[in-house]
């Protein structure tokens, strides 16, 4: 048994200036996903269509778009999920990236900002230490659903956003040498966890239970706590600054 | 700005921002006007009476009713955004959200009544 | 997007203006109360007469905890659109200009209030 849907896609033309919606109609099973959809699309009716997507089960995070204007990993939502028999998909790009072509955004904002709260482990040299040195399991997949589905991140280009402030969250718990004072002034600062709204949009579309919310709210907790033992001249916003603003880690 | 505040197809949590974000500016801006009401003060007793005289018909009272709300749940939004903060209740913000809003729905609700003199000052 | 490595760094400030706005909503929710019910919830149909207003103004406690009220919900309302503007992309020298005029504005118009009450109780 098949579904006709129809699949209203965003097309960005000319550098990214102009955008217009294509329709296109399939006949899928309500079982399969959103991405195949598109996928057949690509195939059978326009081959110039631009999406990225690789391993189609939720790990790698890069098929992350808006589906009827919420973010969603389409490689593990089923059509029935989303619409009826008939009904139509309107398919655009993530928000607060830079959109490369039609449904392909660049993800450099989100890496930039990961990095400036050290979540990458970065290999210094061979060999590898032992090897639990390097055993670390994340949720996060680095999809981007959650920076765009923050309301702030719309408002305020420079805001940290949900993503790398749950990995600061993370960092904090395990540091690894980083330089955690510098980190807690970063989150403190103008661009970090002050700025969220708790509109807890980030944990809502996150696919892999990270909770970016949950985070930003305990980080929050944590600072008020560093405020409070500052002001008896102790704790982690007390001491002076270490080190460059990028926390490094091995 | 338009998607800042666009909270269609999304959940609770970007409501009650919306909503904390609406019900300030109103009670912001009410409280010029407030201001301004009260400084009938400064003009003595006839002016103020006259003007409270005003105050207390229907539609008025009326409005005084939607302040209420407002008021009510910005304040009580605003209490559950104070929890938040100190990392309580986070797993349960939805349920802390409408045991808030419950109550103030009830509050609400009596003083509409004494206000409308439906129950006894 | 701008480049987000270019950060302004931590300054701290903006920590106090969320906790004291914060803060400031707590006490809030306490002086509302009781503003509610000395002001609104007696007299008839909660809107008191001219005479009732200058009688409570006139208790000293009365005074303290009203004048307490105004400067708290005058901070609170424009530390808040304070930040909606911040939200809305104003920073630096124009987030300074802003943040000293609504300073301004707040300032007299706590003044106002205080002055419109010493006249009203002293006369």
């Amino acid at each position: 048994m098949t579904w006709r849907v129809r699949y209203r896609i965003s097309r960005t033309t000319g550098n990214g200036s102009a955008t217009r919606h294509d329709t296109f109609t399939v006949e899928i099973r309500p079982d399969e996903t959103v991405l195949d959809g598109i996928e057949v699309i690509w195939a059978r009716q326009d081959r110039t269509l631009a999406f990225r997507h690789a391993c189609h089960h939720a790990s790698c995070g890069s098929c992350g778009l808006r589906v009827n204007g919420v973010e969603k990993l389409p490689c593990v939502t089923t059509v029935q999920d989303v619409t009826t028999d008939g009904g139509t998909l309107t398919i655009e790009p993530l928000r607060s990236f830079p959109v490369l072509g039609d449904l392909v955004v660049d993800p450099a904002p989100l890496f930039k900002r990961m990095q400036q709260v050290g979540m990458p482990l970065i290999r210094r040299a061979e060999p590898f230490g032992e090897p639990g040195d390097f055993h670390r399991f994340e949720n996060c997949i680095e999809c981007g659903l959650c920076l765009s589905a923050c309301p702030v991140m719309l408002a305020s280009p420079h805001y940290l956003g949900p993503a790398a402030l749950a990995a600061a969250e993370r960092v904090i718990a395990e540091p690894r040498e980083a330089d955690v004072p510098s980190l807690l002034r970063l989150l403190d600062g103008e661009h970090g966890v002050w700025q969220c709204h708790s509109a807890f949009e980030c944990t809502e579309v996150c696919p892999s239970d990270v909770n970016p919310a949950g985070a930003i709210m305990a980080l929050r907790a944590r600072l008020i706590r560093e405020r409070i033992k500052r002001l008896f001249g102790r704790g982690a916003l007390a001491a002076p600054s270490g080190g460059d603003r990028d926390t490094k880690r091995t | 700005m338009a998607g800042w505040f666009d909270a269609r197809r999304r959940r609770l949590g970007m409501w009650a921002f919306v909503l904390n974000r609406i019900t300030g500016l109103l009670l912001t801006l009410y409280l010029f006007v407030h201001f301004a009401a009260i400084s009938a003060l400064y003009l003595g007793e006839g002016a103020w009476d006259g003007t409270m005289r005003l105050f207390r018909t229907p539609p008025f009272l009326a409005f005084d009713i939607l302040l209420l709300a407002a008021l009510l749940y910005h304040g009580l939004n605003g209490i559950r955004l104070s929890l938040l903060a100190i990392n309580v209740g986070v797993p349960r913000q939805k349920t802390v959200f409408w045991s808030l809003m419950t109550t103030g729905a009830l509050v609400l609700a009596y003083c509409a009544l004494r206000i409308f003199r439906v129950l006894p000052s | 997007m701008k480049d987000v490595s270019v950060l302004t760094g931590s300054r701290g400030y903006s920590s106090w203006a969320w906790i004291l706005q914060a803060a400031s909503g707590i006490v809030l929710v306490v002086l509302v109360t009781l503003h509610m019910a000395a002001q609104h919830f007696s007299g008839q149909q909660g809107i008191l007469g001219y005479r009732e207003v200058v009688a409570y103004l006139r208790n000293p406690v009365a005074f303290v905890v009203e004048t307490v009220f105004a400067a708290t919900v005058i901070f609170h309302a424009f530390a808040g659109l304070r930040a909606i503007l911040i939200d809305l992309g104003v920073s630096g020298d124009a987030e300074r200009r802003l943040s000293l005029g609504l300073t301004v504005l707040g300032g007299a118009m706590f003044l106002y209030s205080l002055v419109l009450t010493l006249v009203v109780v002293t006369r």
